[in-house]
């Protein structure tokens, strides 16, 4: 793992978006975004509902088409660098009913160092079990995935992320209608993986956590409106230019923010 | 009534087991995806494929009627997928419009020029032929020991096993994919396991499964094979393997309690006349279906709350 962060990509950025421009047919969705991810940097992605943050995580992965725009990870294509990317898509995206045990969906993050038609062995069993100890889920392995609260889902999905062994995580709401707990918990892994030199792109609705959660900030509504660090771009300023006449109803959460 | 068992019966009862057995089998992927309309789908827009092979080649052929079936299955697919997103249906709808416009094709096709002259007709491809298959080699139980005999054993039954095996073999080599695209197609597609490619091949096979099955049951009863075993299973069980396992028992029980009770069951009444099998056939998979359902409320009253 320490090696996949080695000497040939030191000072490369993990993830460099230029010119993306999303559009479903009824005028862009997002206009031009241009978007770096320092290495070893915990990203907050802010916005309005529909602002385009999902989309963007979307499209940096390949998962959405765009018109226009190009994503480079470490200097490589989405190709070349697939295996160093882990993807957390929102909780609502999967069937929570499907017929699979805890332990089985945390293994699919090993699936890529599979590769195609092989089965999963007892050690990516055995892997998959360790990292849902990361997120205080291993007592949980063996539970059909319909038999968990919300937030043991959210875990779920987050060690799932955390098989992959990734250097560059992606994350859509994973604080979304979580408990204390489990904001706790992914928190905690966050500042794991910081701690390890990887860096995570989230996609964070709470304005009051921003500044004690992320280093940086992409500020979206249909385009960029401020990107940098959490410091210099978390103002009440760019909020406005983002959210328009909405801040107002949130006002009350920026209050403490300016030197918290 | 010895040699009517092995000469009828058996070749019958075979080839419903078969069927149902590799459509319950891909059905478990159908309902998984909530894709079980697109057999529905498939099994009516098989109709035009088969006809235009069997008016090109001019023979009922396997292989020709293979042949235009995956192809009709492949189009049906793509036709699905070019309604939903030009037309933004949603995807019932779509396959709704898309297979009854196949299947009117295929009817007027089929009452027109060369295929009106052969033994294709609409009943056939409705409800099946399942009693019309027969294994005249096999006329005593000794019989079943010569070599020679089995090589006479009836196509559709040699068909449908084959067909069976092959989809057993894909199913057990791609069940991580199968697993994890019906589960997260976008994880599966960011992990560079295309779910695009892993859909078609899924409905190559039902679409091969579809062709052979609904020579035996007809196109409209298949529907009940791909989905009532696999549905039934789906709310009695928690794992995918168990799933299937009890999908495919209760598709052996459809097939082989619907035959029976359909070549035996009046008789057994005192009556002097046998029912559809292939709709006898359905009407247990229903059933089976019904029980699932209820015992599901019984034991867990909640479920029917959880979408």
């Amino acid at each position: 793992m320490l090696q996949a962060l080695s000497a040939a990509d030191a000072g490369a950025t993990p993830c460099s978006v230029r010119g993306m421009t999303i559009d479903y047919g009824n005028g862009p969705v997002l206009r031009s975004v241009d978007f770096d991810a320092a290495a070893g940097s915990l990203v907050a992605v802010v916005g309005p509902n529909g602002a385009g943050k999902s989309t963007l995580i979307k499209a940096v992965l390949g998962l959405q088409p765009t018109v226009a725009g190009q994503t480079r990870f470490w200097g490589q294509s989405l190709r070349q660098a697939r295996g160093r990317i882990a993807y957390v898509p929102q909780r609502g995206a999967v069937d929570w009913d499907f017929p699979v045990s805890v332990r089985e969906v945390v293994a699919m993050g090993r699936y890529r160092m599979l590769g195609w038609l092989r089965p999963v062995s007892a050690a990516h069993q055995r892997a998959a079990v360790e990292h849902l100890d990361r997120v205080g889920m291993a007592d949980f392995a063996d539970r059909q995935i319909s038999r968990l609260s919300g937030g043991q889902q959210q875990r779920v999905f987050i060690a799932r992320a955390l098989a992959q062994e990734a250097d560059l995580y992606f994350m859509d709401e994973p604080f979304a209608g979580v408990d204390a707990a489990t904001e706790q918990a992914i928190v905690d892994v966050l500042r794991a993986l910081r701690a390890e030199g990887k860096t995570a792109v989230v996609v964070h609705h709470d304005l009051a956590t921003v500044r004690t959660y992320f280093d940086s900030l992409l500020l979206l509504n249909g385009e960029v409106v401020a990107s940098g660090p959490v410091d210099s771009t978390f103002t009440t300023e760019n909020l406005q230019r983002a959210y328009g006449g909405r801040l107002a109803f949130i006002g009350g959460a920026l209050a403490p923010a300016p030197g918290a | 009534m010895q040699a009517h068992l092995l000469q009828v019966d058996l070749p019958a009862a075979a080839a419903a087991l078969f069927a149902a057995l590799a459509c319950a089998l891909l059905g478990n992927f159908l309902v998984l995806r909530r894709q079980s309309l697109m057999s529905d789908a498939i099994s009516h827009s098989l109709l035009p494929g088969v006809v235009l092979a069997f008016m090109v080649s001019g023979a009922r052929t396997s292989g020709a009627m293979f042949l235009g079936a995956a192809i009709a299955a492949v189009v049906t697919v793509a036709l699905v997928q070019f309604v939903r997103r030009r037309a933004r249906l949603e995807s019932g709808a779509a396959m709704g419009v898309v297979f009854s416009i196949m299947f009117a094709a295929g009817v007027v096709l089929i009452e027109q020029g060369p295929a009106r002259n052969v033994d294709l007709d609409a009943d056939c491809v409705l409800y099946g032929q399942l009693e019309h298959i027969m294994w005249l080699a096999a006329a005593n139980p000794g019989a079943l020991l010569d070599p020679a005999v089995w090589r006479e054993a009836p196509r559709q039954v040699v068909t449908l096993a084959g067909v069976l095996a092959a989809s057993a073999v894909a199913v057990a080599l791609f069940w991580k994919e199968l697993k994890i695209s019906s589960f997260d197609p976008q994880l599966a597609s960011a992990l560079g396991f295309s779910p695009r490619a892993i859909d078609m091949g899924l409905m190559f096979f039902v679409g091969l499964v579809a062709v052979a099955a609904f020579e035996a049951v007809g196109s409209i009863l298949v529907i009940a094979m791909f989905i009532c075993p696999a549905a039934a299973a789906r709310s009695t069980t928690e794992r995918l393997g168990a799933q299937v396992a009890v999908s495919l028992a209760y598709a052996a029980v459809a097939a082989l309690g619907g035959y029976t009770l359909a070549a035996f069951g009046p008789g057994w009444a005192g009556m002097d006349a046998s029912l559809t099998a292939s709709g006898a056939i359905a009407t247990v998979s229903g059933l089976i279906l019904a029980v699932a359902a209820l015992a599901r409320v019984r034991a867990a009253p909640g479920a029917l709350a959880k979408t």
